[in-house]
């Protein structure tokens, strides 16, 4: 009983981080960039802003706007409360990597209907450019999982950070598996190279374009589960590849460590983003597919390694 | 003739009562469905031969599956194809139904042809035409018998399921046929095909060799991704749903594939595994692709179009149909916790096992690649499903049609949310659904292998759905509580006032993207002519049927136009023609019979 209120606690704290993690994220690049950039906790004061102000819809929409953000935000929390965050001991009955994967695609199709709800032209092309990216992700996503049940035997979350954290060594393969997870991730939460989330260029933009008929308290909500999943998605990468740290027992030393250990991980990839956005221009909407297939040769690779060669 | 018929015709066990199950399950929706569907149509073409032709159809479906013995499963499988042509050429008044008409009876002759063909092999090596003598006497099939039965019943079941390339009469006519009775074809008549086959291969076949299941499996993987491809292009409704279904039939067919693969290597709890993947997908594809059959029929019904360019903003005139619709959408993209999710976890995860579990480097490659390719389907399938779903009922009205539009009568509303109440149920309570398939689908291996490790689906997606509800319960009023109102104003133009339904994304502008990487398989072209205004002309076409079918219809009619010569006319020729045929026979007898 005492893991399940665990769990859910360790949740509720990725739910409340995941606007900082943004924040950070933003503050890193002004830092990179040589300015001195807002706060950490600037994404909350636009949040709480959003969720004060009236909100307005397109004349044209339907009910799917106006349950889409709701449903969007209730899936977004419950795959929060199904991943480890800093505490994998005792398991869960939820966790499956399966499940985790296409409830993160009910918030991708729900944003990809919102963007052609409002029948705006826009939202139209975000849609179309999300399915098409998305679409060429579905099967690297599933190799990934596949890499992890050869290396660690389940499906569970988990379960998966509690083996891997036991081990020392790191394979070649789990190496190129988390880069190929690295670019997923990168594709999957509508980050540059595939697309910028600091403008509003009708041309280019892909998650901005969806939501831009959205305001107030929908926009506010739909944010947030787009954050929630971004953080969720660093979660699973620190937890999944590196979980160095994690606590496995309940101690409250062990705990308070392993809290330490996610947010320096967690930091670490969010400077390895920072740099990324910082060095490298949004490339074409075509070239993606290049990225994504190199993103699924490398874990071919990492299978081949791990499976057919020893 | 009826008693009979039930003494001696019919056998009741797991599997076909898994059928029965289905069938019953999916056509009662949709005949009270049809009730209101039907309207449409008075006064143009008769309602009671369509209701009766949609009766015998269901019936015969039934008796299908329930046959004991291959004379009466031939003809209920000739009755179901005859009264299924029946209803693909109801609307008989327009030329392209009958077209597509004429080319799913060739289909389907060419389908009995086989089937006739591998029943009578069947014969010749057990001297039996009862299934369960045939079972029996199962061991004493050679091993040439072997292939020459799973390639006639690839192709005689392959025909009417649809496998690649055997697939091309499918997406002409499911969208020719009136919509309760596509409903009908493409939720339960593809099934009750990979019911044949899996009799066949289970059944009367004593272990297919590994070769052949790598087989079903490829024929599987290459038939979803073809499917789905084509389907992302289309731009009429039943079309996309028509390809769609080719995608699902292959990805069961893949599961299926898959399980002999297990058996093959002694696997046996995760064959029995991918087995009951199969068929519960066969379940959940039937409930709601015939939903998604249904609201398009109701939006036939509503505006009088299929072509999804002409249509747009329906929800404010057709509220429950454009919801039932959307439960339809999440369940076939697979979303948690609905159906369509449910059994295509089974198969990914069976595909991962198995990759990992067998022992053979090449086999688990070959099972690897099929998987990956499975979930690039998967991937496909969303973007179809947003499509179908998004340009069809969301967005503002693209032409007059979907402006003025008929009211849905109540019995079509109620036929859909029966089939929208079962996706979520089967969803929900799938785990309970997987066990208890696994529990009677294990007999099929309690015969000849005694071992069966007890394995059992989780109850995780019931956990997750009872999770998403606690959420949607505590976030809802927490969100009530807030203040702050809702305005309704314009769509944001970017500073552009007169926004025209014209400047949404049609149908062919939102499948684009992908067009770039696919045109190639996809038979797809575009050309753009600039003159003082701006035209786009894209074209689509199946590229088996224009690279394969058309050169051997041409390669037939040239044949028969040089045959035909030898019609003189003179009786005396035609004796001489009987008496040459007769002794052929005869020498064939003599010396192979």
């Amino acid at each position: 009983m005492n893991y399940y209120l665990l769990n859910i606690l360790q949740g509720m704290i990725l739910v409340l981080l995941s606007p900082m993690f943004s924040g950070i994220l933003k503050k890193m690049k002004a830092l990179m960039r040589g300015y001195k950039g807002p706060s950490v906790f600037q994404v909350y004061y636009d949040l709480i802003k959003l969720f004060n102000k009236e909100t307005i819809r397109s004349g044209k929409s339907s009910f799917i706007t106006e349950i889409g953000p709701l449903l969007a935000i209730c899936i977004s929390l419950t795959c929060a409360f199904m991943i480890p965050v800093f505490f994998c001991g005792g398991g869960s009955p939820v966790g499956n990597l399966i499940v985790i994967v296409f409830l993160l695609g009910g918030i991708k199709l729900l944003n990809t209907l919102l963007g052609l709800d409002s029948s705006s032209t826009f939202g139209g092309m975000g849609t179309s450019r999300e399915l098409f990216l998305s679409m060429l992700a579905e099967p690297v996503m599933f190799l990934i999982i596949m890499f992890l049940y050869f290396q660690y035997g389940s499906f569970n979350i988990f379960e998966i950070s509690a083996k891997n954290s036991l081990s020392i060594s790191h394979s070649v393969g789990d190496i190129l598996a988390f880069v190929s997870f690295f670019i997923v991730l990168l594709v999957e939460n509508a980050r540059l190279p595939i697309d910028n989330p600091e403008t509003h260029l009708e041309l280019t933009m892909i998650h901005e374009a969806m939501v831009l008929d959205l305001s107030g308290r929908d926009l506010a909500l739909v944010e947030l589960a787009s954050m929630i999943k971004f953080t969720v998605f660093i979660s699973m990468i620190a937890n999944m590849f590196f979980p160095l740290g994690i606590a496995t027992s309940l101690s409250f030393f062990l705990l308070a460590g392993a809290g330490i250990f996610f947010f320096a991980k967690a930091c670490m990839i969010l400077f390895v983003i920072a740099i990324i956005e910082v060095l490298i221009a949004k490339s074409r909407l075509f070239r993606a597919p290049d990225l994504i297939a190199v993103s699924f040769s490398l874990i071919i690779a990492a299978i081949s390694f791990n499976r057919f060669i020893n | 003739m009826l008693s009979i018929l039930f003494e001696n015709g019919i056998m009741i066990d797991n599997l076909s009562m898994f059928f029965v199950m289905a069938i019953i399950l999916v056509s009662i929706p949709i005949l009270i469905y049809s009730l209101g569907y039907l309207k449409e149509y008075k006064g143009t073409y008769s309602v009671g031969y369509n209701l009766i032709m949609t009766l015998v159809f269901i019936v015969s479906m039934l008796f299908v599956v329930i046959s004991k013995d291959s004379m009466t499963f031939i003809v209920f499988w000739e009755v179901m194809s005859v009264s299924s042509f029946f209803l693909v050429i109801y609307e008989y008044k327009d030329q392209v139904n009958i077209n597509s008409g004429i080319m799913y009876l060739i289909m389907t002759h060419i389908s009995g042809f086989f089937l006739m063909a591998m029943f009578a092999f069947l014969y010749k090596y057990t001297g039996s035409m009862d299934f369960n003598a045939i079972g029996q006497f199962s061991y004493k099939i050679t091993e040439p018998g072997v292939v020459v039965i799973f390639i006639l019943a690839l192709i005689g079941f392959g025909a009417k399921a649809g496998f690649v390339p055997l697939h091309a009469w499918l997406p002409k006519a499911h969208p020719c046929a009136p919509s309760n009775a596509s409903a009908l074809m493409s939720g339960l008549m593809l099934k009750v095909a990979l019911y044949g086959l899996l009799r066949v291969l289970y059944f009367f076949i004593d272990g297919l060799p590994l070769n052949l299941s790598l087989v079903l499996l490829v024929i599987g993987a290459i038939t979803a991704i073809f499917s789905i491809l084509n389907a992302l292009v289309q731009k009429y409704i039943k079309k996309l749903l028509a390809y769609s279904s080719a995608e699902n039939i292959g990805m069961i067919l893949a599961s299926i594939g898959l399980s002999f693969v297990f058996k093959h290597y002694g696997l046996n709890s995760l064959s029995l595994l991918s087995l009951v993947a199969a068929l519960f997908h066969i379940l959940n594809h039937a409930v709601f692709k015939s939903l998604l059959f249904a609201s398009a029929g109701s939006v036939l019904f509503a505006t009088g179009t299929k072509n999804m360019n002409e249509l747009g903003g329906l929800y404010g005139k057709m509220k429950f149909a454009t919801i039932a619709a959307f439960i339809g959408t999440l369940s076939i993209s697979a979303i948690p916790p609905l159906n369509g999710f449910a059994s295509e976890m089974l198969i990914l995860k069976s595909f991962i096992l198995g990759a990992s579990k067998v022992p053979d480097s090449w086999v688990a490659g070959i099972i690897m690649i099929s998987g990956a390719i499975i979930a690039l389907t998967g991937g496909g399938a969303l973007y179809a499903a947003v499509k179908s779903f998004g340009i069809t009922y969301l967005g503002s009205p693209r032409s007059v049609k979907a402006e003025k539009i008929h009211k849905i009568p109540m019995t079509m509303k109620i036929g859909m949310g029966i089939l929208a109440a079962q996706c979520l149920l089967f969803g929900i309570f799938s785990p309970w659904i997987a066990n208890s398939l696994l529990n009677s689908m294990s007999t099929l291996y309690a015969g000849t292998y005694i071992n069966i490790p007890i394995i059992a689906v989780n109850y995780e997606i019931s956990i997750v759905s009872g999770l998403l509800l606690t959420t949607f319960l505590i976030v809802k009023p927490l969100l009530k509580s807030r203040k702050g109102t809702v305005l309704y104003g314009d769509t944001w133009g970017c500073g552009f006032v007169n926004q025209t339904s014209r400047m949404q994304y049609t149908a062919n502008a939102l499948s684009q993207p992908q067009t770039r990487l696919f045109a190639k398989v996809q038979g797809y072209s575009k050309r753009v002519k600039i003159t003082s205004l701006i035209y786009i002309d894209d074209k689509v076409y199946d590229i088996f049927e224009k690279k394969a079918y058309i050169p051997i219809v041409r390669l037939i009619n040239y044949l028969a136009e040089k045959i035909v010569r030898i019609h003189l006319g003179k009786v005396r020729v035609y004796v001489l023609y009987i008496f040459i045929a007769l002794g052929a026979t005869l020498l064939g007898v003599y010396r192979f019979g």
